[in-house]
């Protein structure tokens, strides 16, 4: 079963279940199960016959991957640069109590590390211990098993990509699990067309790059966790994601920059 | 320049040559004067405003190290720090648009990353003042050694730019739209992170007009010298990575090819550019100004000025959509190359007051073209704001040249510097001028003999020297391997006469296997932290349940498992090209994963782990009337719409799989210490 996304207007574009694409990545229900039985991934987009407009779309979405995995770069560089304070027992778990309070604790500690170019703590307050309650736990545990689904899905060994234009197929691409590329155009299509299924192709790649990428800045930093605060592999690995997918959010909302901005130098 | 011919040329070899055709009248920018009537002009000049700054720099020399404090490693931002300069009118849309690039340059240069408003009206002076820091070597604790300026020269003037740059790095950009920040942006950031490899060329391209001294001089004394110097000293022995160096001097230094070095054809786009030739200037009120001033004028134009025309110079808007240039970095020796000063910086005074010469100072449309590319742009363009003259290189009378600020500039580029730093070299020879013509003038106004040629030589090239900028990210280096075993091969396509209809994709009858017949495995290089075994009581500890734990076992168990297929057989990279007559509704087969047989290929493509490259694109016959013998014969031709579909899917290809390899890899690396 495909992943389908339908671009015709930017506006027609839903929310995804996890906000961390432009694109719906809707997995069928077998796959958020992992089945291997299907080693075929598919990847369908229907465009608008406006040419001008649907390139827009696919530019608007590329340059959104593009910032998403800058944002994912900088969680897995925090991720990595945490440490532990000499005397202090830790105990760790993720999740705030209170999402004020995480939110103007992680920006606090970013602004640390962006003034000072050092990691002294990350907000120890904002990771509670695990022997107390933990907000959203269940929900990020799905979330994370949401992601890596989409992640195994976009990995399979064979990758199709098709590129639809106003009920006509314009040309289909197999992107192989080593990364060749085979690719069967329609005849008789104008030029112009036939640069959206590339552009498609660009968008598809990227989108997987970006996922690839995410999944090894969360693994790194959770290695990074579970080997500095003495936590289980387990627990580090959702609790790194949590704290990416928070940055992703936080740089999608264009508030980051402005608020470190507006924090007072830590002394 | 005046056109003149070469029975004047003894009457020349004294006079003040500048370079720049006006479009506008179809003259020269600036004739040719006599000593004499420059002498009136800077006589009446006053001490730089950056002289105290200058004369440090001029000291500094003699320490052994120039711009930086001791100690500070200009390959490195975490040591040398960035910055970036706001003009008061960039807005957050803008600031949002450039965020890629100043997020990477935050986590570059840590604590030494630095962002700062400027306020209309500040000199540098104040400038540093205002930011706690002063005159001298750039010390990065203070203020960052790199500083990028964000805004146009009406709010942040020119001389801020030249002033900031005695001691420090500094770029501009300056665009008219969000998008154009943001594509800059993006270029920089993908060759920050080595996503984009240019082949390790450099390419020189120097008109030399007919009748024209001034475009002779600098074919002959700067251009031509330069391409042999570094002909030789970037393929020497020594050297990690070896350079392709190109000449297009004199009649090969067309417009058709300077558009295919910038970008118009693909596999011509060299890594650094270098050219020289007149720059088109236009009078303040003519509509071409904005648009066209500082376009580079080629071997096309005849030498009469009366008879230029835009078929003979390149300008920003004859880059095509779809030109390649992204990792370029240019050096534009002509005037107006970067841009315009609102006034003229040479003849300041005409009838008691500066002379007006744009209705505002801009940035040239032609490296705002480039550096902003929707298709990946170039890193930086060094060029010239007024007219570049031919003191750049050579003292008038004097028949050798001058040349050490250039080979200095291009010798730290090529050796991997960036590009302020790189830059650094013009400035010194900024900073020594203007040391020395302040000396000379003083003496002048104290009636103590001075020579007038010398004191008119040292005008010139003080001024000539201040006007060179660099636009772009002044921390960008050029995109080219590091070693000869990174580099990247040019794409080249092998035209032959075969049937690709027994070829078998993914088992690839013309495949190259290696010598022993293996595959060959991506490298692989670890050094991630394993997980944290002893650790692993979470649910004993009651946070998971042992389901909980299994669901997360089975989602690392399938990813481990896909990556492990993807990193299985990297050696060959297979690029298949079809076309399919029918409905391709069902041209794909899902039980053999493949299209069916009405889908027919027409283009192979086998790039190897080393970067070599096959193409087979068949050619097709098709009947020619020839006019010789005036008969039909067959003729092969390549279906070139085919051909470039074919060739924008490679460089899809290559693209995806060096950043995908790169992050199975990293999570490969991690996973593989993971107990499952």
């Amino acid at each position: 079963m495909p992943i389908y996304i339908t671009i015709q207007t930017p506006e027609a574009i839903t929310s995804p279940p996890l906000t961390l694409w432009p694109i719906a990545i809707n997995l069928p229900p077998d796959e958020a199960s992992f089945g291997l039985d299907d080693d075929e991934a598919v990847w369908s987009v229907s465009l608008p016959g406006d040419t001008s407009l649907a390139e827009k779309t696919l530019v608007r979405h590329r340059n959104i991957i593009a910032q998403r995995r800058q944002a994912i770069g900088v969680a897995g560089y925090y991720l990595q640069v945490i440490d532990v304070p000499d005397n202090e027992e830790l105990a760790f778990a993720f999740g705030p109590v209170d999402k004020t309070e995480e939110e103007e604790t992680l920006l606090t500690t970013m602004a640390t590390f962006s003034q000072l170019g050092e990691a002294e703590s990350l907000a120890f307050d904002w990771l509670t211990s695990w022997r107390k309650p933990i907000a959203n736990w269940e929900e990020t545990l799905d979330e994370y098993r949401q992601f890596m689904a989409q992640a195994a899905y976009l990995l399979k060994p064979t990758l199709r990509i098709e590129t639809t234009v106003e009920q006509v197929r314009l040309a289909e691409t197999l992107v192989r699990a080593n990364g060749a590329l085979e690719t069967v155009w329609r005849r008789r299509v104008e030029s112009t067309q036939l640069a959206l299924h590339r552009q498609t192709v660009q968008l598809t790649l990227e989108t997987r790059q970006s996922l690839a990428f995410f999944v090894a800045q969360v693994s790194a930093g959770a290695a990074s966790l579970a080997a500095k605060f003495y936590v289980a592999q387990w627990v580090a690995l959702p609790a790194a994601f949590r704290f990416a997918r928070d940055v992703i959010h936080r740089a999608k909302e264009d508030q980051l920059l402005a608020r470190l901005k507006a924090l007072p130098e830590r002394t | 320049m005046a056109a003149k011919n070469n029975n004047e040329a003894s009457i020349l070899k004294d006079m003040i040559i500048a370079n720049g055709i006006n479009g506008t009248t179809k003259t020269y920018l600036t004739p040719p004067m006599s000593p004499a009537e420059l002498l009136s002009y800077i006589l009446d000049e006053k001490l730089p405003p950056d002289y105290d700054r200058l004369q440090q720099k001029e000291f500094e020399k003699e320490d052994g190290h120039l711009g930086l404090v001791h100690g500070v490693d200009a390959k490195k931002l975490d040591s040398a720090g960035w910055g970036v300069i706001y003009a008061p009118g960039i807005s957050p849309e803008i600031k949002e648009a450039l965020s890629p690039l100043i997020n990477l340059r935050r986590q570059q240069a840590g604590s030494l990353f630095k962002e700062y408003p400027y306020q209309v009206g500040w000199p540098s002076r104040t400038f540093l003042i205002e930011n706690n820091t002063g005159l001298g070597p750039a010390d990065p604790e203070e203020m960052p050694y790199y500083l990028l300026i964000v805004g146009s020269p009406q709010e942040i003037p020119y001389n801020f730019q030249y002033e900031l740059d005695v001691d420090r790095a500094v770029g501009r950009i300056y665009f008219d739209t969000p998008d154009e920040y943001h594509n800059y942006a993006l270029s920089v950031v993908a060759a920050e992170k080595g996503e984009v490899k240019l082949p390790a060329r450099a390419d020189f391209f120097s008109a030399a007009n007919p009748n024209d001294v001034a475009t002779q001089l600098s074919t002959d004394l700067l251009l031509e010298p330069l391409y042999k110097k570094f002909n030789t000293d970037l393929k020497a022995e020594t050297r990690d990575l070896k350079w392709e160096v190109h000449a297009h001097l004199k009649d090969a230094a067309t417009r058709s090819q300077l558009e295919k070095l910038l970008g118009g054809d693909p596999t011509e786009t060299p890594a650094f550019l270098f050219t020289g030739g007149h720059g088109m200037g236009f009078n303040r009120d003519d509509p071409y100004q904005l648009a066209h001033q500082g376009a580079l004028i080629c071997q096309d134009w005849d030498g009469n000025p009366a008879s230029i025309s835009e078929q003979a110079y390149l300008a920003g808007d004859h880059i095509a959509n779809d030109a390649r240039l992204h990792g370029l970095i240019a050096f534009f020796f002509a005037c107006y190359g970067a841009g315009t000063p609102n006034h003229d910086e040479f003849m300041r005074k005409v009838e008691g007051t500066p002379k007006k010469i744009a209705p505002q100072s801009f940035v040239a449309r032609l490296p705002r073209r480039l550096l902003s590319h929707p298709r990946g742009g170039a890193l930086a363009v060094i060029g010239h704001i007024e007219r570049a003259w031919t003191h750049s290189f050579k003292w008038s009378g004097q028949p050798s040249a001058h040349r050490a600020h250039f080979t200095g500039t291009l010798g730290r580029l090529f050796d991997g510097y960036p590009v302020g730093f790189a830059f650094d070299q013009i400035n010194e020879r900024h900073a020594s001028a203007a040391v020395q013509l302040t000396g000379l003038l003083n003496d002048k106004r104290n009636s103590i003999a001075v020579n007038d040629l010398e004191l008119i030589q040292t005008w010139a090239v003080n001024n000539d020297a201040r006007d060179y900028i660099i636009l772009g990210d002044p921390a960008v280096r050029l995109c080219v391997p590091e070693t000869e075993e990174e580099a990247v091969k040019p794409s080249t396509l092998t035209l032959k006469d075969i049937n690709l209809d027994n070829y078998k994709p993914g088992v690839g009858v013309m495949a190259q296997p290696s010598a022993d017949g293996a595959n060959t495995a991506a490298p692989i290089v670890a050094n991630a932290r394993p997980m944290s075994p002893q650790t692993d009581d979470a649910e004993a500890m009651g946070i998971l349940s042992e389901a909980q734990v299994d669901q997360i076992k089975d989602a690392l168990k399938t990813i481990t498992q896909r990556v492990a297929a993807a990193l299985h057989n990297v050696s060959t990279l297979e690029v298949l090209t079809y076309l399919s007559d029918d409905d391709l509704e069902y041209v794909y087969d899902r039980d053999k994963k493949a299209f069916r047989d009405h889908a027919k290929l027409k283009a192979v493509t086998l790039i190897g782990l080393d970067g070599d490259i096959q193409s087979m694109i068949p050619a097709r016959q098709v009947e020619t009337l020839s006019e010789a013998e005036n008969q039909v014969t067959m003729a092969a031709e390549v279906d070139k719409k085919l051909l470039n579909l074919h060739k924008d899917m490679v460089e899809l290809a290559q693209a995806n799989r060096a950043v995908f390899l790169k992050n199975l890899a990293e999570i490969a690396v991690t996973l593989v210490n993971t107990q499952l």
